[in-house]
């Protein structure tokens, strides 16, 4: 021992020397003012924060693919995430998803960015600038989960103690299908009409034409793989349509057997490689599908084993001719000569071609391909043609082609949901006391079903949002003011047309909660934020989704530990606010949620994170429990599920739906009679005529018009002398929605959509137009429109129609992180499309408009 | 990760021995408590930043006497109206919007603006060979500031209790640790987000915080090149040559 110690102390004395050089200053200090007088106290007893003793179990560094789902978009793929030590690396398509069949985009890998961007929300924060508004720093300050959980609930409270409980609201963005714990059930036991959903600012249009002809609101799926013509209105399905991955997945088997044919001004990533492009000009897509079934019909390619045919074998739609009704006869269909004689027989190609600014034989020979394919054809609609003030009724009559050719529910056509089992969560009337019932009376913030917003969603008038109509009820405090809000996973100050509006309605709203991943313009006027889990990576929760002939439901969970002190937005805040409520004397909430058992074990949640889980086992019981088993995959328990990470449908069953359609003659309507049911409601509120709606919303249609698919002319915003361009926007293959907007893979791969450039925003203009501006690439340019301007980059590409401008959705931030804005709190990087597009609607829907919306004028700067 | 609270460390000295390696002894007393009192300040500001500037002068007297103005500095900036120096905290290096000085490693040695890379993973590693890990109720990454100074602190006191325990080889090991992971790590980003820090601060505080961290941090390397074998060390080089940074 002894010797031990000398040799310790000969070896430091050596090392001391060389130390004592380098540590002179510390030599003369110390012996001169503190010598060795170092108080050792409690020195050799740090108490570290951060660090704690290893257990035993961590850091083996074996990794390991945990099932997961990605929400960059709407296609909503089943996910493997690897997992080692703790740390998310890779993602991948999930293989035993039959909807996904294993393939991905990019977005999901941008994901990796979301997740773990070191400007995400971390913890709870609280404003400290009482002032609201653009130029107001909130100056947020972090606060703990306790502190803004009592301030909530207090406020929720207050509202109930003075039976205003109509005054609060619930905003909900991306969620998953465990919404209703936050969304419904939360709202109405408390007791407030005001839950708004983004989704009519989604795409609500796109589901108007299928509803309206075959009794279907929803989106659909296509039967790629097995159709011979491929006719695409307004969407991008290798970019930015639902299902990116599958259809990127099959698109080369595709093209090889089908007709690829693209409706859009600008040239896509679909219309990239498609046979034909038809740049229409905006809004007139309704001319060519006139033309399209005019020329079906004339021609006698009509599918006759679906719509039926003259008596005598005849073919008496001849242009111009008013055909005798009796002499057809309709098998799976509905008023098909009514929609010849009302609408049809004067659509010719020449007439659509004067419209829609495309060739005579461009669109001659696309309508008779396509005719020629029935039934395997495809007539495809997007957001593109139905975003618009008068989209409805371009829904219907762009759908409407698949009853032409028999494609709908069939083999090589447009195809719906298969079954699914999953379970709504436990009711809550039980739980909804004297002033939650009172409150849920009152009217919604949105105005849906007023004489001017029918909102006729599945025939019911006033059952559609419309989302960013709240924004002028907020401000008008019409049908009342808003004094609580909480809005989760939304960002309406950037995504909703005329986004300045909501800055001035959240300005006004005394108390706004704001749970999301990123702060963003709409987490800069509120004040408490919640710092929410990343869907992929954090959460639990599932969705489902319709592609490839099946319907899969894929669940997200936590396959690593959250980031900071992320909480689950959809269930784990909703229990922690009741447990609040709840200490302040109203149980009814924490009550209704402890009634969400574990299928499993049979007990109630005792907290948040167990609710979470149980929410989730509960709701999908039937798909993974041996004794619930009512079709498609099979499990053996929870478990066997939860590590599959995805339940899959059985296999599409064709044709069953022909005349058993949820139509008032289900029948496939081509004279709507299930619209003009719930028009005549509508009008029967208001005490008025169909007619008169009709003009109060805009549309051109009167008397019987208005029951049939048609044609209308565009209702655009702006004069051609003043503003001479057409804006055209478009969505990034990199985010459909927002969230991208802070990852650097966004900007690094931003030339992946085409036309773009890496790390710019552009306005795509056509050479020609750009020569007669005196604008050419990489020009800084601004582009005003009647409500508003954004500057941004010029880029010379032959990719867009001459008299419109293209500018992809997705910059133009002026917060949501360090890369977003340019300039941050002042700056945005690039401009948001929606500065320059008016807050209208398509009123039928309930839709905001973002396509044919505006005229612009471009100028150099 | 962990599922317990951060600990206390209890480390076993032979009081007898103490006084055999005092100086080496009081100066990397004075170093631990140094990176100790730093990592308590990257913290949300709290009630006892007034006793801990005290006790920074006092360390930092001893270990890296440069840096004693931006230690009076501390004091006067601790004067701000304590809202303020939480707004200020906030922007620098929590958000909620973007984040003026991003205090985790990786921002900085992977350049990708992501959190969680391979040079997060490094870390853990070395915490892990350490025979430690983040505390469970610590929710941040584990290149994060407040942990890279902590685990400096437990090298120094783990070379410490091994020199007072007459233990030469443990003593190198750990000096040799706080050179490698000052080299790897914190050494490698520390000069850049100071700098980032500096420029983004509203408030004296954060400022002096700043610029007393980066002139210890400097001294330090130089200290620590006294480890047997070390070389000389050259603090704008190791940020150079730095293995992690991408």
């Amino acid at each position: 021992m002894k010797e031990k110690q000398e040799k310790h102390r000969s070896f430091m004395k050596d090392f001391l020397d060389d130390f004592k050089m380098s540590r002179r200053s510390f030599m003369k200090k110390a012996s001169a003012a503190t010598g060795g007088a170092i108080a050792l106290g409690g020195a050799f007893t740090p108490s570290f924060r951060t660090l704690a003793e290893a257990s035993e179990t961590s850091g083996k560094g074996l990794g390991e693919w945990i099932a997961s789902t990605c929400q960059g978009c709407t296609s909503w793929c089943s996910k493997q995430v690897y997992v080692i030590d703790g740390r998310a690396v890779k993602v991948r398509g999930n293989p035993n998803s039959k909807v996904n069949l294993g393939a991905g985009c990019p977005r999901s890998h941008l994901g990796l960015q979301q997740v773990y961007d070191p400007d995400r929300i971390k913890t709870p924060m609280k404003r400290t600038n009482a002032k609201k508004g653009r130029n107001e720093d909130p100056k947020f300050v972090p606060i703990s989960w306790d502190e803004a959980l009592n301030t909530i609930a207090d406020k929720i409270m207050e509202l109930r103690k003075n039976n205003e409980t109509h005054k609060y609201m619930l905003m909900r963005g991306r969620y998953s299908y465990m919404r209703d714990v936050l969304y419904d059930r939360m709202t109405k036991i408390i007791g407030s009409p005001n839950n708004i959903s983004h989704s009519a600012i989604c795409a609500e249009a796109e589901k108007f034409g299928p509803y309206y002809t075959e009794g279907y609101w929803n989106y659909r799926q296509y039967d790629v793989t097995n159709a011979r013509y491929v006719l695409i209105w307004g969407a991008d399905p290798l970019a930015a349509n639902r299902q990116v991955s599958y259809y990127s997945a099959v698109w080369g088997d595709v093209i090889g057997k089908a007709t690829i044919a693209v409706v859009e001004p600008r040239l896509s990533a679909t219309a990239g490689k498609a046979d034909e492009w038809l740049p229409v000009e905006p809004g007139h897509d309704g001319a060519l599908a006139a033309a399209i079934a005019h020329t079906i019909l004339v021609e006698g390619l009509w599918n006759k084993e679906f719509v039926g045919d003259f008596t005598d074998g005849q073919n008496r739609f001849v242009p111009g001719a008013v055909v005798d009704e009796e002499t057809f006869e309709e098998k799976h269909t509905y008023g098909v000569v009514k929609w010849w004689n009302l609408e049809l027989k004067d659509k010719t190609v020449e007439w659509a071609a004067e419209r829609t600014g495309l060739p005579v034989e461009q669109i001659q020979r696309v309508a008779l391909e396509f005719g020629q394919a029935a039934p395997q054809a495809i007539s495809w609609v997007g957001g593109g043609p139905v975003m618009q003030v008068r989209g409805a009724y371009t829904s219907m009559i762009c759908h409407a082609l698949n009853g032409l050719t028999g494609g709908v529910d069939n083999v090589g056509g447009t195809l719906a949901s298969n079954k699914e089992y999953t379970d709504h969560f436990p009711e809550p009337d039980d739980f909804m006391d004297e002033i939650a019932k009172k409150g849920k009376k009152h009217g919604k913030i949105d105005h849906r079903g007023r004489k001017e917003f029918p909102c006729l969603n599945e025939g019911k008038p006033g059952s559609a949002v419309v989302t960013n109509n709240a924004a002028e009820g907020i401000l008008n405090e019409d049908p009342n003011e808003i004094k609580v809000a909480i809005a989760y996973m939304n960002n309406f100050t950037f995504s909703c047309g005329q986004p300045e509006r909501w800055e001035r309605a959240l300005s006004k709203i005394p108390f706004l909660v704001h749970i999301t991943t990123n702060a963003s313009e709409f987490s800069w006027f509120a004040d408490i934020l919640l710092p929410d889990a990343h869907h992929m990576f954090e959460k639990w929760g599932y969705v489902k989704s319709i592609g490839n002939g099946y319907r899969h439901v894929t669940i997200m969970q936590p396959v690593i530990k959250p980031m900071w002190e992320a909480k689950i937005d959809e269930t784990e805040m909703p229990w922690l606010i009741a447990e609040k409520l709840n200490e302040r004397g109203f149980s009814n909430l924490l009550d209704h949620y402890k009634t969400y058992i574990d299928p499993e074990t049979g007990k109630a949640p005792t907290n948040a994170q167990e609710f979470a889980l149980y929410a989730l086992k509960y709701a999908t019981q039937n798909l993974w429990d041996p004794a619930k088993y009512k079709g498609g995959d099979k499990f053996n328990g929870w478990e066997d599920f939860r590590k599959a990470g995805v339940w899959n449908s059985d296999p599409y069953p064709f044709r069953k739906r022909w005349s058993n359609m949820k139509t008032k003659t289900k029948k496939f309507e081509f004279y709507s009679e299930t619209l003009k049911e719930a028009l005549e409601k509508h009008a029967e509120n208001h005490k008025t005529t169909v007619d008169d709606i009709l003009e109060t919303c805009f549309y051109q249609a009167r008397n019987e018009q208005a029951f049939i698919p048609h044609y209308e002319e565009p209702y655009t915003n702006g004069t051609e002398a003043e503003y001479p361009f057409l804006f055209v926007d478009h969505k990034s293959r990199l985010n459909r929605e927002g969230r991208s907007a802070n990852c650097p893979w966004y900007y690094d791969f931003k030339d992946v959509d085409p036309g773009d450039t890496v790390w710019d925003d552009v306005a795509k203009i056509n050479p020609l137009d750009a020569k007669k501006i005196g604008v050419k690439t990489g020009d800084a340019i601004r582009i005003t429109s009647p409500t508003g301007s954004i500057t941004c980059t010029a880029k010379m590409w032959e990719g867009v129609r001459p008299g419109t401008v293209a500018k992809c959705y997705g910059q133009g931030h002026w917060v949501y992180g360090r890369l977003a804005a340019k300039e941050f709190g002042k700056i945005p990087r690039g401009g948001n499309n929606n500065d320059l597009i008016p807050a209208v609607y398509d009123r039928l829907s309930g839709s905001t408009v973002r396509h044919a919306a505006t005229r612009v004028k471009i100028e150099k700067v | 990760m962990g599922t317990g609270t951060g600990c206390t460390f209890r480390f076993r000295i032979n009081e007898e021995d103490f006084m055999n390696v005092e100086d080496f002894t009081v100066y990397e007393t004075a170093r631990g408590r140094t990176y100790k009192l730093l990592a308590d300040y990257y913290h949300m500001p709290d009630n006892e930043m007034r006793e801990r500037a005290i006790s920074l002068s006092e360390t930092l007297a001893i270990v890296c006497p440069e840096a004693a103005p931006y230690a009076a500095g501390l004091k006067i900036g601790l004067e701000a109206n304590p809202d303020q120096l939480s707004v200020d905290y906030a922007r620098l290096f929590v958000g909620p919007f973007a984040i003026a000085a991003p205090p985790y490693g990786s921002v900085y040695l992977e350049g990708k603006r992501q959190l969680m890379g391979d040079s997060t993973q490094d870390a853990l590693r070395r915490y892990r060979a350490a025979g430690l890990e983040s505390a469970g109720d610590f929710k941040d990454a584990p290149d994060h500031i407040t942990v890279e100074l902590e685990f400096m602190s437990f090298l120094i006191f783990k070379a410490i209790e091994a020199s007072i325990n007459s233990n030469t080889e443990e003593t190198v090991h750990y000096l040799k640790k706080q050179k490698s992971f000052l080299e790897d790590h914190l050494g490698a980003w520390i000069f850049e987000f100071a700098d980032a820090v500096v420029k983004a601060a509203d408030t004296v505080f954060f400022q002096n915080l700043a610029n007393a961290t980066a002139a210890f941090l400097k001294n330090d390397y130089s200290s620590i090149s006294a480890v047997p074998a070390a070389g000389q060390f050259d603090s704008e080089k190791l940020v150079e040559i730095n293995s992690l940074r991408v």
